[in-house]
Formats: structure tokens, sequence, C-alpha cells
């Protein structure tokens, strides 16, 4: 399990992470329950819970930032998200896995991460190309 | 110009998912411009720990491109309300596409969405746009598209396989635009491809 968040964000939204070192790069596994008691799913919505497709975006940033953890006082950040495909929703009840391809890291710190989540029930939910950043690298 | 209370009353979503706080302009099938003020008392902000560096509460990108999204979604709604079948239908986010983070925003930042509407096609709609605070830009997009889809598809569990971004018959391109070149029709044939790999 993952500790108390030091950066904002609207949920814990990863559980269970695993980094395995590959070639230039890393490989991350994880894991996120969803339940119908996030801080925001009451208005995702009044009547009928879905996990907000941004979130597996925020999950994927939160497995990220705990993995490759800080650098320079600072967690990696999302500066671009270059394709991000929801194919499929998430319920409560379900779990969610996410695999993750990350780097390798630039001289400007920044890295792409390739990713998908993956229901229980083995459906593809979402595919997303994302790059982030250490903004102590940040252009101004 | 819309009020907090107005858009409560077109969006499905519930507080405090509510990302919007007033719509300044709108033309219907071409342009929204909302606003949404960030607080430090919003969710996102609970449970961290006291003498964190400003940057860390920087606005999660993600509630960001929601916001944005929902003012696109009122966008749609104003652009649609004519049309049968809105009653039931929940738009759902279906792919974005170059969407780039250009600063920060935090607490006491007002977010301004200008959203511009480049096409529907079927259930889809298509909106390209940038949000700033200021006249500083936050953010901007290529494209984004959303899919409305009836709450019954949603949520029954025997169509859990059901592709949120899939148009829900045949793709209709309205009179007038050209079907070749459109931004739907190239988008489509990117995420043909990319389905592909």
């Amino acid at each position: 399990m993952i500790g108390g968040l030091r950066f904002a964000a609207p949920l814990c939204a990863v559980e269970r992470i695993t980094l395995s070192r590959r070639e230039a790069g890393w490989e991350l596994e994880a894991a996120k329950s969803i339940t119908a008691n996030e801080p925001y799913l009451s208005g995702h919505f009044p009547s009928f819970a879905i996990f907000p497709g941004v979130f597996a975006i925020e999950s994927l940033r939160q497995a990220v930032a705990y993995a490759l953890g800080e650098l320079e006082g600072s967690f990696p950040e999302i500066v671009s998200l270059r394709s991000i495909r929801f194919l499929a929703t998430l319920l409560p009840g379900d779990t969610m896995s996410l695999h993750a391809r990350i780097g390798p890291i630039s001289a400007e710190k920044s890295f792409e991460v390739v990713a998908r989540c993956v229901r229980n029930d083995g459906v593809l939910a979402v595919r997303m190309s994302v790059e982030f950043r250490y903004p102590g690298a940040r252009h101004a | 110009m819309l009020e907090y209370a107005e858009i409560l009353a077109l969006l499905p979503h519930g507080h405090p998912m509510v990302l919007l706080d007033r719509v300044l302009s709108l033309e219907p099938g071409v342009c929204i411009i909302a606003t949404k003020a960030i607080t430090g008392s919003e969710p996102c902000y609970c449970n961290l720990p006291r003498g964190l560096a400003t940057e860390r509460y920087a606005y999660p990108v993600p509630l960001l491109v929601e916001s944005f999204g929902q003012a696109a979604a009122i966008l749609w709604l104003e652009t649609v309300k004519s049309r049968p079948h809105r009653e039931d239908g929940v738009l759902m986010l279906a792919v974005v596409r170059n969407y780039q983070v250009a600063r920060n925003a935090y607490p006491g930042d007002v977010l301004r969405h200008i959203v511009h509407l480049d096409n529907i096609v079927g259930d889809n709609v298509i909106v390209t746009g940038e949000t700033r605070v200021g006249d500083k830009l936050v953010a901007t997009v290529d494209s984004m598209v959303a899919a409305a889809r009836p709450r019954s598809v949603i949520l029954e569990r025997g169509n859990r396989g059901a592709k949120v971004g899939d148009p829900g018959g045949p793709p209709v391109v309205r009179p007038g635009q050209a079907s070749g070149g459109s931004v739907a029709t190239r988008i489509e044939a990117r995420n043909r491809e990319e389905m592909a790999e």
C-alpha cells in the first residue's frame, strides 16, 4: 500500500506498485481497487458512480511519482498528454491493473510513459502516452 | 452568462465533482468561455502534511482536464438541446490528443477555459481549446473527443466490453462539413491505426 500523499491529488489513485529495470528505462505494474467512497466520486455521478476517466491519468501520475521518487525535492509531473484513449468504464467493485513502460530519462529530466489500464475482467479500459518531467528542469 | 446554479442544472455531475463556476460566454455550436476558481479548501488539498513546497500545491493536471471537459460538455449540451434523447445521455471523455501543460495553476487562480467546437460526429463531440489564468497560458489541447452514452448502456454489466469511444452507429457528418478531411475523420483514422498497433 502507498503511504500519505505529498502533493495535491484528487484521491489515492494507486496501490501495490512494482518497478523493474528494463534496458534504458523501467517497467511498472500497479493496481487500484475502485470503491464508491472516494472523495470526488459522490459527484460522479450523484445517482450512479463511475470512476472518472481522468482519475486513471491520476493513477499513472501517482504510480510514476512514487516509483521514480523525488529528484532535487520534486516529483515528476505531467507536461503533455500525447494520446489518451478511454475504451471502457470502471465502476465500483472493479480492479484496475496499470501496466506502464517508462523512460529513459532525458538530459532535460523528461521521459515518456506508455501505459494501459486493464479491468479485472481483462477488458482494456485506458491507453495512455504521457510525457513527464521533473519540474526543476522545466523550461521557463 | 450562466451562473453556478444553471451549471448544476445542466451537468449530470454533483458536488464536489462540478469543476466549473461560471460560464462567461456561450455560442452554441461554436465556442464557450467558462471559469473555475481554484481554492485550497478543495478535496484535492486535504490530508497533505504541513511544510510542503509551493509546487506541491499545483492543481492536479487530471482535474484541469476534467474542468476543461465540463466546459466542453456544456457547449455540447447547449448545442444539441433541441435534439431528442439528451435527457438520458451522459457525456464520457473518449480521447485526449496532445494536451500540453504550459504552467501550473494554484489555489487563488481562476482558470478560464476557452473551448471551440470542431465537429459533432454521431454521438461524439470533438473540441479544441486552451486554459488560461489571467493572460497566462496554462494548457492547450489539440483535440478532445467526448461520447454521449445512455446511462443504461454505461451501467449494464452485460455490456461491460462496450467501448466508450466507439460511435454508436455509422459516423454521421453534418451537412456542410467536408467528410474526407474533417478533423473527426482524421482522428478516427488515427485511432484505428493506434488500435492496430
